[in-house]
């Protein structure tokens, strides 16, 4: 499973970044790494992009990016 | 008596700004809105007898070369002699901020961390334990706010006490990786060359460049002739993924020193983003909001400039003229009509201006505009474009020079550039007097929304370019959207009424600057060569090229034109230039001097313009307020008479909406992107609006007529 098709209020685990070295090491920056939890918060009017909860922050991530991330959802809240 | 440099680095957005604005009384740019400080910044503060250059870097999420704001703070910190670092930290977000403490402690410079929003702390229940926190970290923690009114002495007194220290940072690695380096740190040490002397501080700082593999480290250790495969060894055990790890791992046992609900720290601003950032009510809350931003700007702003028009131009030029009665005739013109009159017009709009950067002051402190980059984001893309530009663009409405900066956030240059050629199509605060003055002059009460039309159409004129431009390779691109979005904040009076006055301060001095020349020129060019504006140079000229202007409705008048060539050096220059021009034989007598009557009709005119003020804003009808400078209004009216009058006015507004931006953008847009785009810039400056203005007037004086 993928990012962009998380669920609002959904949470899962980071298992792997299918992007290239740079876009992961800014993803990093931003607590978005291999084994971090992240939350779907919502996502814009318009579909795209959304909101993550991620490291204590609300990060905006396109459906895009989301979907070269894959998870493993955690639990349903 | 010694001169300390300290830099103060952190992530973006916890606010540094507002710090050195704190610590130094100075006035820098602070904005809720990521990335505000694009340019390193400078205050300098005496404190104790000792000079401190407290250096504002922009802010960053990690040491590095890839974005613009990276490059700028790791060059700087890597390549100059910094007494201390001033690591200011959002204490409510520890985790993250914590990444580049880490990553700051191995440059091996004195470091005091600032653990800013303690206010926030208590109110959302965080419990952190600084004392083991600056334990382990080996740095003294100041948890402090940057709006505490003893912070500055405690801040400066910790920085000087901690000037001379030579610290040395031991990495925060687990049992088997502070092994491996423990042991390359022995190996260093026991096989150095004799000659060589790698003391504490210099051995960490060097084993960390040999971590991240810098060249030059790589270089400097193949000249020691020490065993290649311990450094490979060395360097393989702390690869890239291992180092994420590592910093992962140190990070969470720091965070154990902290007790935090993370769900409370944006429990108010979910609350807020359930309806600003709604499904269906998002968007036109959006538009809500702006609509009310220019409804603000436009109409509380208003009798204030009336108040100084009639101050200026009035009260103040009584007194001038009879203090200057006894030069000649054409030096009187020269500073009654030339400057007084040139500078006054500007200054009307001080008010104006005033309004428009307190709203856009407030939408950033407040975190609002980061989130119409979001809300925003899927309208750019077809256009290859990010919703930070929208912002960029939005800003370009106060003024094009801060607006072209602020492509600095985007995340890449194509992105950059196509922004900056878009944002001259933003009417600036400096575009609206002309607006103002025209519709005021040919649409009485429907001018408000000529004037919105105008700005639509700039709008709308944009995005057609953009899509033309987006077509284009050099403007496509495929690049990632990541963005923070900072939880709200109760914006500061302070910063606010700071960064306005920073704003208006600059506009005051362009005013005074720049347009000044350009009024005095323009006033000789229109005075010379026998004073009589009528045979003037700028008239003979205008009236030869007038021709050029006709297919477009207002060439027919000579003057319309003539106020072209100033308006590139300023576009508010317009309106003085009208002024100057139109009102030249109107001769005003100045006969009674009293200046107390003057005084109270002048506090008095302030008075009711503070009263306007309020009630533009207040839901019960209002009367007909007086208009704006009435004598210019009428005279510009008189410029055309014709069926098709409005047409041609209108069709004058659009051109200078759209004509070239003023020399400053201009000036920007050639710093920030050279030569090229600059004159791409021009050339579609030339051609858009001549094309534009074309269709607008032979379109509709079709259907007129018709």
């Amino acid at each position: 499973m993928t990012l962009n098709e998380l669920q609002p209020n959904q949470k899962a685990t980071i298992r792997f970044i299918h992007l290239n070295e740079n876009h992961k090491k800014r993803l990093f920056c931003l607590g978005i790494y291999v084994g971090a939890t992240i939350r779907l918060e919502s996502r814009a009017p318009l579909q795209d992009p959304s909101i993550y909860f991620v490291c204590g922050n609300q990060v905006v991530l396109r459906k895009q990016e989301a979907s070269a991330i894959d998870i493993e959802v955690e639990e349903i809240v | 008596m010694s001169t300390y440099r300290i830099a103060f680095v952190g992530n973006p957005n916890v606010g540094k700004s507002a710090w050195i604005n704190q610590l130094s009384n100075a006035e820098f740019k602070v904005g809720n809105w990521p990335g505000v400080t694009i340019e390193k910044k400078e205050a300098i503060v005496e404190w104790e007898g000792n000079t401190y250059h407290l250096i504002d870097l922009p802010g960053i999420y990690a040491l590095g070369n890839q974005q613009n704001e990276e490059r700028i703070t790791t060059t700087y910190l890597q390549e100059t002699a910094i007494d201390c670092i001033v690591n200011v930290i959002d204490a409510t977000n520890l985790s993250r901020n914590l990444f580049l403490t880490l990553r700051l402690r191995e440059l091996q410079i004195p470091m005091v961390l600032i653990f800013n929003f303690m206010d926030e702390v208590k109110k959302y229940h965080i419990e952190i334990d600084v004392e083991s926190l600056s334990h382990r970290l080996q740095v003294p923690i100041l948890p402090y706010s940057a709006f505490d009114s003893c912070a500055k002495d405690i801040v400066f007194q910790k920085i000087s006490s901690y000037l001379h220290e030579t610290p040395c940072y031991l990495p925060l690695f687990n049992e088997e990786d502070g092994e491996v380096y423990a042991s390359m740190c022995m190996y260093l040490s026991s096989h150095l060359p004799p000659h060589v002397t790698l003391k504490n501080t210099a051995l960490h700082q060097y084993l960390h460049q040999l971590i991240r593999q810098e060249e030059h480290a790589k270089k400097q250790y193949a000249s020691w002739h020490l065993a290649e495969d311990e450094c490979k060894k060395f360097q393989t055990h702390f690869d890239e993924e291992h180092m994420q790890i590592s910093y992962i791992q140190a990070v969470n046992s720091l965070m154990k020193y902290v007790k935090q609900e993370d769900k409370i720290r944006y429990q108010t601003t979910k609350k807020i983003d359930a309806l600003l950032l709604h499904k269906v009510f998002g968007l036109p809350m959006f538009m809500i909001i702006f609509s009310f931003v220019l409804f603000f700007v436009f109409r509380a702003s208003a009798p204030f400039n009336d108040f100084i028009d009639f101050f200026i131009n009035q009260m103040l030029a009584k007194y001038v003229s009879a203090g200057i009665s006894f030069l000649p005739v054409s030096a009187q013109g020269l500073i009654l009509k030339g400057i007084l009159a040139g500078v006054g017009g500007i200054l009307t709009f001080v008010p104006l201006m005033a309004c428009l950067y307190l709203m856009l002051a407030i939408l950033e402190e407040s975190g609002y505009m980061a989130r119409i980059a979001f809300l925003l984001d899927r309208i750019m893309r077809p256009f290859h474009l990010s919703g930070k530009s929208f912002v960029s663009l939005l800003l370009g409405f106060g003024c094009n020079v801060p607006a072209i900066y602020a492509t600095r956030t985007l995340d890449n240059e194509k992105q950059k550039k196509l922004t900056a050629l878009l944002v001259p199509f933003m009417s600036c605060g400096a575009r609206l007097p002309v607006y103002a003055l025209f519709a005021a002059a040919f649409f009485q009460r429907k001018a408000a929304w000529m004037i919105l039309s105008i700005y639509g159409i700039g709008i709308l004129l944009a995005f057609l370019l953009a899509f033309i431009y987006s077509k284009m390779h050099a403007f496509q691109d495929h690049e990632m959207f990541i963005m923070e979005l900072p939880p709200y904040r109760f914006p500061s009076f302070k910063i606010i009424f700071q960064k306005v006055k920073l704003e208006v301060c600059a506009y005051v001095r362009k005013a005074t600057g720049i347009v000044l020349w350009a009024m005095i020129i323009l006033w000789g060019l229109s005075y010379f060569p026998n004073g009589r504006i009528e045979d003037s140079y700028i008239a003979q000229f205008s009236q030869q090229t007038s021709f050029l202007y006709e297919p477009l409705g207002f060439g027919t008048r000579w003057e319309a034109i003539a106020s072209l060539p100033g308006s590139i050096v300023a576009k508010e220059t317009v309106v003085g230039f009208f002024d100057q021009i139109l009102l030249h034989d109107e001769e005003v007598e100045y006969s009674n001097l009293n200046w107390k009557e003057d005084i109270k009709e002048t506090a008095y005119a302030f008075g009711l313009a503070c009263r306007d003020s309020v009630r533009s804003f207040l839901p019960f009808p209002q009367e007909e307020k007086e208009e704006m400078n009435t004598s210019l209004v009428s005279a510009v009216s008189s410029l055309w008479t014709d069926s098709l009058a409005s047409l041609r006015a209108f069709s004058f507004m659009v051109y200078v909406l759209l004509t070239i931006p003023c020399i400053m953008t201009l000036q920007a847009i050639y710093r920030e992107f050279g030569k090229g785009l600059c004159l791409l810039s021009i050339g579609t400056m030339i051609v858009v609006p001549y094309v534009v203005c074309l269709f607008i007037f032979q379109f509709f004086s079709f259907l007129f007529t018709k």
